[in-house]
């Protein structure tokens, strides 16, 4: 075990809160500005202090942690920098990914990711399709190959990655016209692969969400991730504890909001004495800090269930729905509570309160979450009453 | 949107001169006469008896009715005023106006004949308690699934069938009863009938117990061979559909006024009780934490009030107003929940004791999100509205 116990653990954590908020917080002015995470520059760093391997097997080279472990990680990065936390939670995220692959793509590609010289993002997004099984990404089978058309949108880290986990559909013209919802891995610089960027986003600034073309793209047989057909298990397999690590973020992102309202509400005085002294702000803290208690239980309970092996499909979204609308709600009030200094470009609350709006939308609409819910507490009726189709 | 008028455009809230008066009469009422039966009318579930002939007397039974059948010949506006009023001092009371004004005179002023008119207007403005008889046990939201039936028999209609929940029934002495003339027809067979009372075959049940609005009466009705004067068909057959969506478009803003009045009336109860209550040696008001709670409960009441006034004014100028009266009815039944929650919680552990009159509101407020159109249906109905457009 890397970490034989809790203590050697703390240790690890404390190093990264070190590295984080002495060496990266003084670059986040400079990358909101730039609206660029410097990436490269960058690389090492996050090497040295153990950002990439988080998720990755101690048998590939990583650390293993669990995901309530890693959840402390993730969550200082939102805490952070809302466009770090992005692109090293889809970097990390992929890691489940990846373990759904063949022995021999895990043995290939997880020691890579885990030292971060193999960046991997996944391609699910499309401009013409939501979220998965309506994909208009095909390829067709061609000899040792499948030859990939469509496009995917809104990809983050496609500016950064070497490999692109992409969801489409695999047919074989030989066996017939079934096509399989699956999973290819692309390679930066293949022919008729092409990354478009696309504008800059209001908040999570210097990551890169950017449009993928694919023309006529001959993937190798070889690098169907897993089998074919294995795509809907895949993509419930990472969505559904990747889900949580959205709420995580919700919850940094909010208790960041919190620490600074609070500093705040004690300093600045207005008819004499610090508003921290005034119920009516008093109300707004306490309110803030209610929503963070029960996100953070929220978030824990599903983690402890997942890292016990449970499947966690409608706690996930629960997360997910409830840490996007409360980080929503925290950093309104954030904001309130800072006045006029925290509409400012210069106040770190400005920035999380555009940090908070991509929780609402990577990785499931609160729509599809209620969806997604309700769905798991009628599939209970159906299987009782058996009256399993009428309401979905 | 209404084409707007630079001559006319007033703000919602400033009142006539004939609509103040109108509105102070109203509250005066309800302050002298009906406030000192709330609490035994709301525990006895029955209203008081004596003060049904004193609505009529006030003119506040048959708003719209025109000085010709012996009405006031007043507004549609009015009659919310009235219903907002009666309903800061208690909404079970107000349940008989709205009815009576927002669903069933305005249904006979609206699809009644001539001979209908003469027939029925001057009883309803002077005596005579209307009733609206639609839902049924399994047509509720789906209300055109109804299952009484209508059967031409001569120059009669024969109704059969089981009524449900009709608001009034007890006191009322005229229904609007909604039938099918022919199931095969589906909703095109929904016919409207004015019923009397004594109609034989017409049996009311007994009156529901409810959570709120309690001394309102909310009754099971059997219709057994009932049978009526096809002359007493509203509208015509087969239109029973029409009749009944545009007369609840219409008494959805009634309901608005309704949760607008309840609201009012527990916020003025929590304001006078934050200013007495003493508590770490000064009232409760002059926290902020409280002042805070009164001046939002303020802010919703001012919205929906607003809400209300701009429908009810539309449907008396002639615009159309189905989307402004399904907001209507949403917003203040969603705000008077949240309001009177509020308000109960200004009082703390006496609020939740029958000692204070907050708790009644806080039950009362509930039916604003059930009937003439749960918050559901208002919501289908606005986003349909939306879509269309």
């Amino acid at each position: 075990m890397v970490f034989p116990d809790e203590t050697t653990f703390q240790a690890y954590l404390q190093d990264v809160k070190t590295f984080l908020w002495q060496e990266i917080d003084p670059l986040v002015p400079q990358i909101e500005r730039d609206e660029l995470i410097p990436f490269e520059q960058l690389r090492p760093k996050f090497r040295d202090h153990h950002l990439f391997d988080c998720l990755v097997p101690e048998t590939h080279g990583g650390l293993g942690l669990s995901t309530v472990q890693y959840a402390a990680v993730l969550k200082e990065l939102a805490k952070i920098h809302g466009g770090i936390r992005a692109m090293l939670h889809v970097h990390n995220s992929s890691v489940h990914l990846i373990e759904t692959g063949r022995p021999e793509q895990q043995a290939r590609d997880l020691p890579a990711m885990a030292t971060g010289d193999l960046l991997v993002c996944f391609g699910l997004t499309e401009p013409d399709s939501g979220s998965g099984l309506d994909s208009n990404c095909t390829a067709v089978r061609k000899g040792d190959a499948y030859i990939l058309n469509g496009r995917k949108h809104l990809i983050t880290n496609a500016r950064e990655a070497d490999l692109f986990a992409i969801f489409c559909f695999t047919s074989n013209p030989v066996q017939g016209p079934e096509r399989q919802f699956s999973v290819l891995l692309v390679e930066r610089g293949m022919p008729g692969f092409t990354i478009t960027p696309m504008a800059h986003t209001m908040g999570c600034s210097g990551a890169s969400h950017d449009l993928l073309t694919f023309e006529d793209v001959a993937v190798p047989v070889d690098n169907v991730l897993g089998q074919e057909g294995m795509g809907p298990e895949q993509l419930l397999a990472f969505l559904e504890v990747s889900r949580v690590f959205i709420a995580v973020a919700a919850l940094g992102t909010a208790e960041r909001s919190l620490e600074l309202s609070l500093d705040w509400a004690k300093q600045r005085v207005t008819f004499g004495k610090p508003i921290a002294s005034r119920q009516a702000v008093q109300g707004y803290l306490a309110d803030m800090a209610t929503d963070i208690y029960a996100l953070r239980h929220m978030i824990l309970d599903a983690l402890r269930k997942y890292d016990a092996g449970r499947r966690i499909a409608a706690e996930s979204s629960m997360c997910k729905l409830f840490g996007l609308e409360a980080v929503g709600r925290v950093t309104d009030k954030a904001l309130l509570v800072h006045g006029g200094l925290g509409y400012l470009k210069s106040s770190r609350i400005e920035m999380l309160y555009r940090d908070a709006r991509l929780n609402w939308l990577e990785e499931g609409t609160p729509t599809i979450h209620k969806l997604i819910i309700a769905r798991a507490l009628l599939q209970e009726e159906f299987e009782t009453f058996g009256r399993n189709g009428e309401w979905v | 949107m209404p084409a707007t008028d630079t001559q006319t455009a007033a703000p919602l809230t400033m009142l006539k001169e004939e609509e103040n008066l109108f509105r102070t009469a109203v509250r005066d009422f309800a302050e002298e006469a009906i406030a000192p039966f709330v609490a035994s009318m709301d525990e006895n579930g029955r209203l008081e008896p004596a003060l049904l002939p004193k609505l009529f007397d006030l003119g506040l039974m048959g708003i719209e009715i025109p000085e010709a059948y012996g009405g006031p010949g007043g507004s549609f506006f009015m009659a919310c005023l009235a219903i907002e009023e009666l309903s800061r001092v208690d909404a079970a009371v107000a349940v008989v106006v709205d009815v009576h004004n927002t669903l069933v005179t305005n249904a006979i002023l609206r699809w009644g004949t001539p001979d209908q008119h003469a027939a029925f207007l001057p009883m309803l403005a002077k005596h005579a308690i209307a009733s609206y008889s639609l839902s049924e046990a399994d047509a509720g939201s789906d209300a055109f699934s109804l299952q009484a039936r209508a059967t031409r028999q001569g120059d009669q209609y024969l109704l059969n069938g089981r009524k449900l929940w009709t608001s009034n029934a007890r006191e009322a002495d005229l229904f609007i009863i909604f039938a099918n003339v022919d199931p095969a027809l589906g909703h095109k067979g929904i016919t409207a009938f004015l019923v009397e009372r004594d109609t034989p075959g017409l049996q009311v049940g007994k009156s529901e117990r409810k959570l709120g609005i309690r001394a309102s009466s909310t009754c099971e009705s059997l219709l057994e061979n009932c049978a009526v004067p096809a002359a007493n068909v509203l509208g015509k057959v087969g239109e029973g559909y029409k009749v009944a969506i545009e007369t609840l478009n219409e008494g959805r803003i009634g309901i608005g006024a309704q949760m607008v009045g309840v609201a009012a009336g527990a916020l003025q109860a929590a304001m006078g009780y934050a200013k007495t209550r003493q508590q770490f040696g000064k009232p409760i008001s002059s926290f902020q934490a409280m002042q805070f709670q009164l001046a939002e409960m303020a802010t919703e009441i001012e919205a929906a009030r607003l809400m209300v006034y701009n429908a009810a004014r539309l449907k008396d100028a002639g615009e159309p107003f189905l989307t402004e009266a399904a907001m209507a009815k949403y917003f203040t039944a969603e705000m008077a929940e949240r309001v009177t929650s509020k308000a109960l919680e200004v009082f703390g552990g006496v609020g939740y004791t029958k000692e204070a009159p907050v708790e009644k509101f806080f039950r009362d407020a509930k039916i604003g999100k059930i009937y003439e159109g749960t918050s559901f249906i208002q919501l289908q109905t606005i986003a349909k509205q939306l879509l269309t457009d």
